[in-house]
């Protein structure tokens, strides 16, 4: 496809799909090329470095860092991937329709977009995995709300651009309602927009997934993750350095891989960079 | 435009207004009541009764926001739940601390991100561009506490520069802490750098391609001129709000790297508050988080109204 | 090479391997004292030329050749020689004053700066002279007017300060890149005399460009012509306006609409080429009426004609020839004794809606139209004429459903007509149909052309598959636009054939009344002919009645059976077109006469 090609012929895009695909290629074969039991312990195997049996060396428990660290991104990936696609279809939802209906509801939405600004939101995730429970369901939603309201601000303001367009307003000229000139005009015009800020948001909402795995508030041991894995590997930094360097790499760099990748599509789409968020 | 300051007031208010409530809401949401919740399953009945009797008030939910609320305003947040204390008496001294990291990160950070992000937008894909870029892309996308434990590793383990994890008790004072505060505020330093810097050179390109700055140059001005007159005050304008809102995210990062580092903070107490599931504490300083974001926005959102000419005479 | 300006073989190329021309072989020479006036359609890179004559064609392009201001070679220069001569030997006035001032410095800021760095007057002498400058281009209270940022004055005030910025370094040339096209008509006829003025005075030598032929002939001594990047025509201006040799020139005259003759102007087939599209022979050939197998293949050079210099190999002489007696595409229609198709009862009309802090404080912004009567026979076209800013845009917008009303009353088809288009029935959202002023913004950049057409049939008349797909092919070809247009998108069509597309949308319902707001103004002159015979002819055809919205009287003359003007927004004149054009009773339609004339065969500068 040309637009797989147009990111390529960017040398971030590149860099950012290529990775991405290990990354991903790594996370979908893992359980099949996986050396050793992520879970076993090992009172024998503890602490010990690098060598031809544990590659990475193995933890403080004694479990191989390697096969941790294949399996370390899956249940973020696919938790926080499931939150992004949320985020995107009601934050792009809401934005849309506050915009076009303006009023109360546009007023309203916008007063929320701001709270949660200040809200450091951080804190409000950590109070429902907390209190509610941190279950891949409720991360979800709670991340995809959050992270919607920043989508809806990017497809607000994308659909008060379009609105005030000619074509939209003969679309109503034809009588057409609300929902019909949304979906039939306005959206269309939106899908690329969407399709690159859902993809930024999946590298942001991994950031926080991960910092809340290393709180002790997302997954929960003993499936191996990567932020989890730094939490506890960070204590014993003088013994086992990769313990916690090898999680650490892994996961900068799928974070990056997958930013790389949304900025170059984004680019290669031809959106005007102003309307994409840059920021967290 | 006085009448565009008031109503910027007015929302800041009640953007606090509506913060607050919404946790307020989440809190009394959560499944049980205050106690229950915090006390968890392991609660014997007396413990229960007592702590019901001295927390947990009765009437519709607007009417205890309002009542909570009119407290808040005059000092009083409530008592600790589980330290006996009351909330603004355990908040006091960590404010000063945390902002005592966030300030000292944010004057490393925000002059060299400005600096930097300047000169990446006029040596545009330039090397030094190019490097610029790969360095604020790694400090947006390193997560903070894969940073701060990376420059823990540097410098406390390798090179032995500087004490990695503090071991200072909660409530220590601003003379103890500064030996350990350097380490945090660079971690934080650097990942607000780099969003900043990416701000910071876009609004100067966006000004650098705009047609009053290609007739500057067409009226025969010298380059270093139409940059220093023409372009940076236009550009820097943006430059205010971007830092405020670096100023409100640094809130938000703080936390992680008060724990990394076992900092005592704001961030550290939100933390402890929420392991303990301390209700009423995480309340307060949720309200003392948001007030200082509402405000440091206020301010800035005020200094860019004074700044920028164009609304500066505007007639309301 | 004489003269203060030379030109010589100049090039401008996209900077990249292979890169096509943007200008080709512009050559020309001009006298101290004189002014050039450019004439070209949209896209024909007047704008180029003068920004290569500075020095700076533009991002990703590259100029080469022989450009010498005052004897100094630009092209090429040093840096500091280019900087030297920038504002003090050769200043630009752009096109759009307000997005070329630096919004965080005062007008008093920018000339103070201009002055400093282009004179060497002192401190107490440069303050003085920027007040002159600003008196000179005729604004009052020049110290008021140095405090103020650019934000804080109104176009035609901003168009002059970018003039007195022009003048502070006492060019000797100065090239103005349509000054006046962004300003309304009062204020563009006091620009074109200050500029006058002010280059007799100083004697200046004046390089105009613009796609406005009536401001040309006001300012020039000698005209050029521009199309596809070249210069096809050069000479005195009489000479090329009155016996023009390049047969573009020709079609280009002959295709403007003009208001003292009753027949509609000509228009030319085909579109100018794409730019940087390298092709053999002559740029014209393809529309030329009297290209040879010699026009297709070699590319014309320029050599003399008469009294003016042509790129053509079959240059053409005489005056020339009066418009054809082409038959009005319609006769006037007479009044008819049936209840009028649309009426219009007081009909007053806010653009500003009420906020809340109006309410609060128990006032409302004044109406931008009030008291608004309007009849409309079956069939009828009416011309509503008003300046920019005069709401009739608005009060289309109102008739089509999407404007709500302040007071007042309207009906359709002798039934009352709701102002909101979700409250009106299905006949009256049928047969009411708009067509939008700006071709780029009208048609939905995602949709093919199939899908716009289908979507009026699908909702208006339920057709689905073969009889929808039947139909569609009608309207495109209704319109004179190829089959094979229908599987593409908007993106890839030029400004005439969107519009094209947006009337075949509009018709599409089969409407009774066809609302055409400024559909022509956001095209060129060449194409404006073309569309206005498309609806002229279509009008015929299906009998459909006009409401057509311009500011210009002469486009509007032609289709319109009865003209209603707007001043100050209300009506100030209405009645049969060929009576209001010939004895207007109203100064407002007496001064929209005199600056939509501009242009009248062998007569002099219009009074």
């Amino acid at each position: 496809m040309t637009v797989v090609r147009a990111i390529l012929a960017q040398p971030s895009g590149a860099i950012g799909l290529g990775l991405l695909l290990l990354h991903l290629a790594a996370m979908l074969l893992a359980p099949a090329i996986v050396p050793q039991d992520p879970a076993r312990q090992s009172a024998a195997a503890m602490f010990l470095g690098p060598s031809a049996q544990h590659w990475l060396g193995t933890d403080h428990l004694g479990r191989d860092v390697l096969s941790r660290v294949l399996l370390g991104g899956r249940a973020a990936a696919m938790t926080t991937a499931a939150a992004a696609l949320v985020a995107v279809i009601w934050g792009g939802l809401a934005g849309m329709a506050a915009a076009y209906r303006g009023g109360w509801p546009d007023e309203v939405l916008m007063r929320l977009m701001d709270a949660f600004q200040a809200v450091p939101w951080l804190l409000f995730v950590m109070l429902v995995a907390a209190f509610v429970g941190n279950s891949a369901p409720v991360l979800i939603a709670v991340l995809g709300f959050c992270y919607g309201l920043q989508t809806a601000r990017v497809a607000r303001a994308a659909t008060l651009d379009l609105v005030a367009r000619d074509f939209v307003w003969a679309a109503k000229a034809r009588g057409e309602p609300m929902a019909s000139v949304l979906w039939r005009e306005i959206l269309p015009n939106l899908r690329n927009i969407l399709l690159v800020d859902g993809a930024m948001e999946w590298s942001w909402m991994l950031l926080w997934f991960s910092a809340l795995s290393f709180l002790g508030l997302g997954v929960s041991p003993p499936t191996p993750d990567w932020g989890l894995m730094i939490a506890d590997a960070r204590l014993y930094l003088t013994v086992i350095p990769w313990a916690a360097l090898a999680p650490m790499i892994a996961l900068s760099s799928f974070i990056i891989a997958i930013n790389l990748s949304a900025e170059a599509l984004g680019k290669a789409l031809g959106l005007d960079r102003a309307l994409l968020r840059e920021t967290r | 435009m006085l009448g565009f300051v008031l109503r910027r007031i007015a929302t800041g208010v009640a953007t606090l207004v509506a913060v607050t409530f919404l946790m307020f809401a989440s809190v009394a949401a959560l499944p049980g009541d205050l106690c229950a919740a915090s006390l968890g399953k392991g609660a014997t009945q007396g413990a229960l009764a007592r702590c019901r009797a001295e927390f947990v008030e009765e009437g519709p939910l607007l009417a205890r926001y309002a009542a909570w609320a009119g407290r808040a305003v005059t000092g009083d947040l409530g008592r600790s739940l589980l330290r006996r204390k009351p909330v603004a008496e355990l908040i006091a001294p960590r404010i000063v601390n945390t902002f005592a990291l966030a300030a000292l990160a944010a004057v490393i950070a925000f002059p060299a991100a400005v600096a930097l992000g300047v000169l990446a937008a006029i040596r545009r894909d330039s090397p030094l561009d190019l490097v610029l870029s790969a360095v604020t892309l790694i400090g947006m996308t390193v997560p903070e506490f894969v940073w701060a434990t990376f420059l823990v590793l540097v410098f406390a383990i390798w090179l032995g520069w500087l004490p990695g994890i503090s071991l200072l008790p909660a409530g220590a004072g601003l003379a103890q802490i500064l030996p350990v505060i350097v380490t945090p505020a660079l971690a934080l330093a650097f990942i607000s750098m780099a969003h900043a810097m990416r701000l910071v050179r876009s609004a100067m390109i966006e000004e650098l391609q705009s047609p009053y700055v290609r007739m500057a140059r067409l009226r025969g001005l010298p380059e270093g001129r139409v940059i220093r007159a023409h372009v940076l005050p236009n550009a820097l304008l943006p430059a205010i709000g971007i830092i405020a809102l670096q100023f409100a995210w640094l809130l938000a990062g703080v936390v992680v790297v008060e724990v990394v580092f076992n900092y005592p903070g704001l961030g550290r107490l939100t933390m402890d508050a929420i392991a303990d599931r301390d209700l009423t504490l995480v309340l307060g300083v949720a309200a003392v988080l948001a007030l200082i974001y509402v405000g440091v926005t206020l301010m800035a959102d005020l200094a860019m109204l004074w700044l920028n000419p164009r609304l500066r005479t505007l007639r309301t | 090479m004489t003269g203060l300006v030379a030109v010589e073989d100049l090039w401008v190329t996209l900077d990249r391997p292979g890169g096509g021309a943007i200008l080709g072989a512009i050559g020309l020479t001009l006298d101290a004292g004189q002014t050039l006036g450019i004439v070209g359609e949209s896209g024909c890179g007047k704008s180029t030329l003068l920004a290569a004559l500075m020095g700076d064609p533009g991002r990703g392009l590259v100029a080469r050749g022989r450009v010498r201001l005052g004897g100094t070679e630009v092209l090429a220069a040093p840096a500091e020689t280019l900087r030297r001569l920038r504002g003090g030997v050769v200043a630009l006035v752009p096109q759009n004053a307000a997005v070329t001032l630096t919004p965080s410095m005062t007008v008093g800021g920018h000339l103070e700066e201009q002055l400093a760095l282009k004179t060497d007057l002192g401190r107490r002498a440069r303050a003085d002279r920027a007040a002159e400058l600003v008196a000179a281009v005729g604004l009052q209270n020049p110290a008021a007017i140095l405090a103020r940022y650019p934000h804080q004055l109104s176009g035609g005030q901003q168009q002059r300060i970018a003039i007195a910025l022009a003048l502070a370094g006492g060019p000797s040339v100065l090239l103005l890149d349509e000054p006046t096209t962004a300003l309304d008509v009062t204020t563009k006829g006091a620009i074109l005399d200050l500029l006058a003025g002010i280059g007799a005075r100083e004697r200046l030598t004046m390089i105009y460009v613009s796609h406005d032929i009536g401001v040309i002939r006001r300012m020039s001594d000698r005209v050029g012509v521009m199309y596809a990047g070249e210069l096809v025509e050069d000479g005195p201006a009489r000479a090329v306006l009155e016996t023009p040799a390049h047969p573009y020139t020709r079609g280009l005259l002959a295709s403007i609409p003009r208001l003292d003759d009753p027949f509609l102007p000509r228009a030319m087939p085909g579109r100018p080429p794409a730019l940087a599209e390298p092709r053999p022979g002559c740029a014209f050939a393809p529309r030329c009426p009297s290209a040879d197998a010699l026009c297709h293949e070699v590319r014309p050079q320029a050599r003399p004609a008469g009294a003016q210099k042509v790129a053509c190999h079959r240059p053409l002489a005489g005056a020339v020839n009066p418009r054809p007696p082409r038959p009005a595409a319609f006769l006037p229609v007479a009044p008819r004794p049936e209840a009028p198709l649309l009426q219009l009862d007081g009909v007053e009309i806010a653009w500003h809606q009420t906020g809340l802090a109006d309410r609060l404080r128990g006032r409302r912004p004044p109406p931008t139209v009030s008291g608004i009567d309007l009849a409309l026979a079956p069939g009828e076209a009416l011309g509503l004429i008003g300046e920019s800013g005069s709401g009739k845009s608005t009060i289309l917008r109102a008739i089509a459903g999407l404007w709500p009303l302040r007071a007042g009353r309207m009906a359709f088809d002798g039934r009352p007509l709701a102002p909101a288009i979700l409250a009106r029935d299905a006949a009256a959202r049928r047969h009411i149909q708009m067509i939008f002023q700006n071709p780029e913004d009208s048609l939905n950049p995602r949709h093919s052309l199939r899908e716009i057409l289908a979507r009026p049939l699908a909702w208006f008349h339920g057709l689905t598959g073969a009889a929808r797909e039947t139909e569609v092919r009608r309207l495109i070809e209704a319109v004179r636009l190829p089959q094979s247009h229908l599987d593409r998108r908007p993106a890839d069509l030029s400004g005439g054939e969107r519009q094209r597309v947006a009337i075949a949308r509009a018709l599409a319902a089969r409407p009774k009344l066809l609302l055409c707001d400024e559909i022509t103004s956001a095209l060129d002159v060449s194409v404006q002919a073309a569309i206005l015979e498309l609806l002229a002819d279509l009008r015929r055809e299906t009998g459909v009645a006009l409401l057509f919205v311009s500011h210009d009287l002469a486009v509007v003359r032609h289709l319109a059976d009865r003209l209603v003007i707007l001043c100050a927004g209300r009506v100030c004149e209405s009645g049969p077109t060929g009576q209001v054009l010939a004895h207007p009773s109203h100064d407002h339609t007496a001064a929209l006469l005199r600056s939509a004339g501009g242009w009248a065969a062998g007569a002099a500068t219009p009074a």
